[in-house]
């Protein structure tokens, strides 16, 4: 006989709730629904970063901006895209993909403290012109893991 | 849930926007200590920066451009033409076709018109900030 739900009052396992057949107190992590040593991650924020694209198509570094994130203690967890915003603005978020003039490359890296976005994306100018930095925006999603 | 706008402080142009579940006292000495301008705003939209900005530390429409399309169907050639009208001066014109960006340049005037040598779809704007940048589409046929 399995049990599914378990409560104990030392700190190794205080609360366990597990799949159907499965018991609680030998399963594996993938078949546990809740586990009370696994803090849940939640979503801390949502938003976007401007990101200037680069000016030439090169090997030049990507730019980046900086932007505060979550205050420890938190682990960064995120999910980024790039926003489609050239040239007729539909607002579209994009992986990475190469079609004509079109170079849509995004991302991020975080550490605890701070998100950077990332953008290789090229400007889009006339050819022979040399246009400004195009603002390219990324969207993300951070999660924060309350373990302490 | 507050939304945390990031500005630059001249132009109000809205760089960073952050919905944030549980914001913190740490999290905004955090901003500070970037150095990053931000009005708080309690809401649980995330505004666009290509319909928002920032004025005064409060959050407001972009005005939209009163741009009169006289047609969006052409022919191809000198021959036939559209006319944009009521450009603000100084407004950026830029044309797209099949995502190249063959026409860039700065009107003076308020009125535009535009020709498209060859059949296409044959994309358009015109940006000058504040304004929220104006967009449309015109058929270029055979």
């Amino acid at each position: 006989m399995s049990d599914r739900v378990v409560i104990k009052s030392d700190g190794a396992q205080p609360f366990r709730v597990s799949s159907v057949g499965v018991d609680a107190e030998t399963a594996e992590f993938q078949d546990l629904l809740f586990d009370g040593n696994q803090s849940p991650l939640r979503i801390h924020q949502v938003g976007y970063v401007s990101v200037l694209s680069l000016r030439k198509p090169n090997l030049a570094p990507a730019f980046v901006s900086s932007i505060a994130i979550n205050p420890l203690p938190g682990y960064p967890l995120f999910s980024v895209m790039l926003r489609e915003d050239e040239p007729y603005g539909v607002g579209a978020c994009r992986c990475v993909y190469r079609n004509g003039p079109g170079e849509y490359g995004g991302g991020g890296v975080a550490n605890p403290n701070t998100f950077y976005a990332i953008t290789w994306r090229r400007t889009n100018g006339v050819p022979g012109t040399d246009p400004p930095p195009q603002t390219n925006y990324i969207n993300f999603v951070l999660f924060k893991n309350y373990l302490p | 849930m507050t939304l945390f706008l990031i500005h630059d402080k001249e132009s109000g142009r809205i760089q960073h926007a952050s919905k944030v579940y549980a914001p913190t006292d740490e999290y905004v000495n955090m901003l500070n200590e970037h150095g990053h301008t931000h009005v708080k705003v309690r809401t649980s939209r995330l505004v666009s920066p290509d319909e928002w900005y920032i004025r005064n530390m409060r959050p407001r429409i972009r005005p939209r451009m009163p741009v009169v399309v006289s047609r969006t169907t052409i022919g191809a050639g000198e021959s036939d033409s559209v006319v944009f009208t009521g450009l603000p001066h100084g407004v950026q014109f830029k044309a797209f076709m099949g995502g190249f960006n063959f026409q860039d340049e700065r009107i003076e005037g308020t009125e535009l018109e535009f020709s498209v040598p060859v059949p296409c779809i044959c994309q358009v704007s015109f940006e000058l900030w504040p304004y929220q940048t104006f967009r449309t589409e015109i058929e270029v046929i055979g």
